[in-house]
C-alpha cells in the first residue's frame, strides 16, 4: 500500500520534494506501459533475457498523499508513523513516496510499533536523516537503537563528509557500511555483502534516498552528491538483492522534480522502486 | 567603419541563414544525382509522450551551422542541400502520411539521397514508402538504431497511420524481405513478449552488446542484413543514448550507450549502400545547456552524412 508524504525539506536544504510523490507516480506508470501493452502483461528484459509477468494489481492500493504542508516537522512524521502502523496492522506493506528524507523516521517508527523493530537498510549518501523545522538531524544509528538493544543497520552508498557524532554513533551501533567508492571499485563484493545482510534479517525497513546518486545523473535532490552512484548501479544493486521475504516497509525519498528539468531523478526513483519491489509485482515466467 | 544607417551593415555583411551543417539552402530543382537533400521534419510523434520533437530540426540548424560551415558546397558532386522542412498537417496523421510520402518520392526521384532530421519514428514509414515508390523497388533493408523495437501489430491501434509503437511493423511490410531485412540496434529495457516474438525474424542487437563491443556486434548485424538486401535505409533515434545525453519523446530507460559508443557503432557501417537516412527522437531543451546537447546530437548527424556520402570531401 503506497502513500505519498509530500513534505518539503527544512531550510537551508533546497526545496521541491513536496512534488516528489506525484512525479514518482507518473513516471512509474510510464515504466509499466510495456507490460500493460502486452495482452499477457508479460515483458522480456533485453539485458538479462528474463521474462516477467505483471501481477494483477488488485491487492495494491495507492492511498494518495498525506496532508503535509510546508517544511517537514514532527507532526508530519507522526502522521507517517500512524499511516504506516495502520497499513502494517492490516497486513499490508507500506510504501512511502517522499518527500524529504526525514520521512523515513516515520516509516521506521510505524514498522517498529507493529513488529518490534526492523533491521534498517539505508541506501543514502548520509549517515543521518536531515533536520526538521523543530528538531536536529537524526543519526540513523539512533533509530537502530531500541529497548532490546541495537537493531542491525546497514548504510549503502555513503559518500562525502559525515558528522562526527553520527559516525561515532554508527560505529558504536556495530552498523555495516558499504561506501559509494566500494560500489564503484568492487561492485560484486559490495553486492554480496549487502545480499548477506538482507538475507539474515527477518524484518527489514529500507529507504532509497535519491541523494545517493551522483548529482550529474540526478540533479533533482535537495542536496548535492559528487561521486555518488549512477542510476544504473542503483537499479542493478536493487535487482541483485532479494528483499521480498524480509521487507516490512520501504520509503523512497528526496525527489525534487523541479530541480531536474529533464526528469532523470524521478525516472531513477521509479526504476529503483520497481526494481526493489519486483518480487512482489512480477512473476518470472519462461520467455 | 561606421554606418549612418544600421541596416546598411546588414546589407554589406548579410548574416547567412541557419541551415543543416551550413549547407546551401535550395529547392527540389537544385537536386541532382549524388546530392543529399537534408530536410527537416516539423512533426511530433502521434502517440503518448513529451511534445517538442518538431523543434529538433530548427535547433539542429542553429547548432550545426557554424560547425559545418564550408564543409559542403553546392558545386561539389555530392553537395548537401538544405531543402527546408516537409509540409505536414500536425493534427491529421493520414494527411501527413500522404504528403510526406509524396514529398519524399519527389525528392528521391531527382536521384538525390534524402536525409531527414528531427521529428519522430512514427513518420518514417511515410518517408520509406516515398523512397521505395521513387525507386520502383522495395528491395531495401532497414537499419534502425533505437532503444525501442516498436514492433507492436498495427491491429492494436485504431489509426494505423503514423503510430510509433508499430512503426517497425509498418516499415517491414514495405520491404521485400520483411523483418528479415530489418536490423534493430541498441534496444534496451523491457519489450512485450508478443513484440519479442514478432522481431525474432529481425536482427536484434541489445544495448549492452552495442556498449561492450560496438564494432563487432554491428558488423555481425551488418553481414546478416546484407544477405537480405543490397541497399539500406538508416534510421537513428536519439533515445538509444543514455538519458543524460538528451531529452526524448517517450519514456526512456537508464542504461543506454554513450555518444562515443554510438559514433563507433555508426563507424562500423561505413561502406554500406545507404539510399536515405533519418535522425529522429530529439526533443531539444530550448535553453543554453539544451543547445549544447543539440550540438552533440548534430555530431551524430555529421557521421550519418559521411555514411550517406562516403566520397564527400571538405571544400578546399
Amino acid at each position: 500500500m503506497a502513500f505519498g508524504a509530500p513534505a518539503q525539506s527544512a531550510s537551508p536544504r533546497r526545496g521541491g520534494t513536496e512534488l516528489g510523490p506525484a512525479a514518482i507516480r507518473e513516471t512509474s506508470c510510464g515504466l509499466l506501459e510495456t507490460y500493460i501493452a502486452s495482452p499477457s502483461r508479460t515483458a522480456l528484459d533485453l539485458a538479462t533475457g528474463t521474462a516477467r509477468r505483471l501481477r494483477a494489481l488488485d491487492t495494491s492500493l495507492d492511498m494518495g498523499d498525506l496532508a503535509c504542508t510546508g517544511q517537514i516537522c514532527a507532526a508530519d512524521i507522526a502522521d507517517i508513523t500512524q499511516a504506516t502502523t495502520s497499513i502494517v496492522a492490516a497486513g499490508g506493506l507500506p510504501v512511502v513516496l517522499g518527500g524529504d528524507h526525514r520521512v523515513f523516521e516515520g516509516l521506521c517508527a510505524g514498522v517498529s510499533d507493529s513488529t518490534g523493530g526492523p533491521a534498517i537498510l539505508s541506501i543514502s549518501n548520509n549517515l543521518t536523516l536531515p533536520a526538521t523545522v523543530d528538531s536536529a538531524p537524526l543519526p540513523l544509528a539512533s533509530m537502530a537503537a531500541g529497548d532490546e538493544g541495537s537493531h542491525p543497520l546497514m548504510c549503502v552508498g555513503v559518500n562525502g563528509l559525515q558528522s562526527g557524532e553520527a559516525w561515532l554513533a554508527f560505529q558504536r551501533s556495530g552498523g555495516h557500511l558499504v561506501t559509494a567508492d566500494e560500489l564503484h571499485d568492487t561492485p560484486h563484493v559490495a553486492h554480496e555483502t549487502i545480499h548477506r545482510f538482507v538475507g539474515a534479517q527477518r524484518s527489514l525497513a529500507c529507504c532509497i534516498d535519491l541523494e545517493v546518486l551522483d548529482s550529474g545523473h540526478a540533479a533533482g535532490t535537495p542536496g548535492v552528491n559528487v561521486g555518488g552512484m549512477t542510476p544504473e548501479q542503483l537499479v542493478d544493486l536493487l535487482a541483485a538483492i532479494d528483499m521480498t521475504q524480509s521487507l516490512s516497509g520501504i520509503a523512497i525519498t528526496n525527489v525534487a522534480p523541479k530541480l531536474d528539468a529533464r526528469g532523470l531523478t524521478e525516472l531513477a526513483a521509479a526504476e529503483a522502486l520497481l526494481s526493489a519491489l519486483r518480487g512482489l509485482l512480477f512473476d518470472e515466467v519462461a520467455p | 567603419m561606421s554606418f549612418s544607417n544600421p541596416d546598411e551593415a546588414a546589407v554589406l555583411h548579410p548574416r547567412p541563414a541557419s541551415s543543416f551543417f551550413g549547407a546551401p539552402v535550395g529547392d527540389i530543382e537544385d537536386l541532382q544525382p549524388g546530392s543529399i537533400a537534408a530536410i527537416g521534419v516539423y512533426c511530433d510523434h502521434f502517440c503518448a509522450g513529451n511534445p517538442g520533437g518538431r523543434f529538433a530540426a530548427r535547433q539542429m540548424r542553429y547548432a550545426s551551422t557554424v560547425a559545418g560551415a564550408g564543409l559542403f558546397s553546392a558545386d561539389h558532386e555530392t553537395a548537401l542541400i538544405d531543402v527546408g522542412d516537409f509540409n505536414v498537417f500536425p493534427l491529421e496523421p493520414a494527411r501527413t502520411f500522404d504528403i510526406v510520402m509524396a514529398q519524399a518520392q519527389r525528392l528521391t526521384s531527382t536521384g538525390a539521397k534524402l536525409f531527414a532530421l528531427g521529428g519522430d519514428y512514427s513518420v518514417s514509414p511515410a518517408i520509406v514508402e516515398g523512397i521505395t515508390r521513387a525507386r520502383g523497388s522495395n528491395d531495401i533493408g532497414l537499419l534502425r538504431v533505437s532503444r525501442r523495437v516498436d514492433a507492436l501489430p498495427a491491429a492494436n491501434h485504431a489509426d494505423t497511420t503514423l503510430w510509433r509503437d508499430g512503426a517497425t511493423s509498418q516499415l517491414a511490410k514495405r520491404l521485400n524481405a520483411g523483418l528479415e531485412a530489418v536490423a534493430l540496434l541498441g534496444a534496451r529495457g523491457d519489450v512485450t513478449l508478443e513484440e519479442n516474438a514478432r522481431v525474432q525474424a529481425a536482427t536484434v542487437v541489445p544495448a549492452h552488446e552495442l556498449a561492450t563491443s560496438p564494432t563487432r556486434s554491428v558488423r555481425a548485424a551488418r553481414s546478416k542484413l546484407e544477405r537480405s538486401a543490397k541497399h539500406f535505409y538508416l534510421s537513428v533515434d536519439v533515445d538509444v543514448l543514455a538519458p543524460r545525453f538528451g531529452s526524448v519523446a517517450l519514456m526512456t530507460r537508464h542504461g543506454g550507450i554513450s555518444l562515443a559508443q554510438l559514433q563507433v557503432a555508426l563507424g562500423a557501417l561505413k561502406g554500406m549502400a545507404f539510399i536515405g537516412a533519418e535522425l529522429t527522437g530529439h526533443v531539444p531543451d530550448l535553453d543554453v545547456p539544451g543547445r549544447a546537447l543539440t550540438q552533440d546530437i548534430s555530431t551524430i548527424g555529421a557521421t550519418m552524412l559521411e555514411l550517406l556520402a562516403p566520397e564527400a570531401q571538405p571544400c578546399p
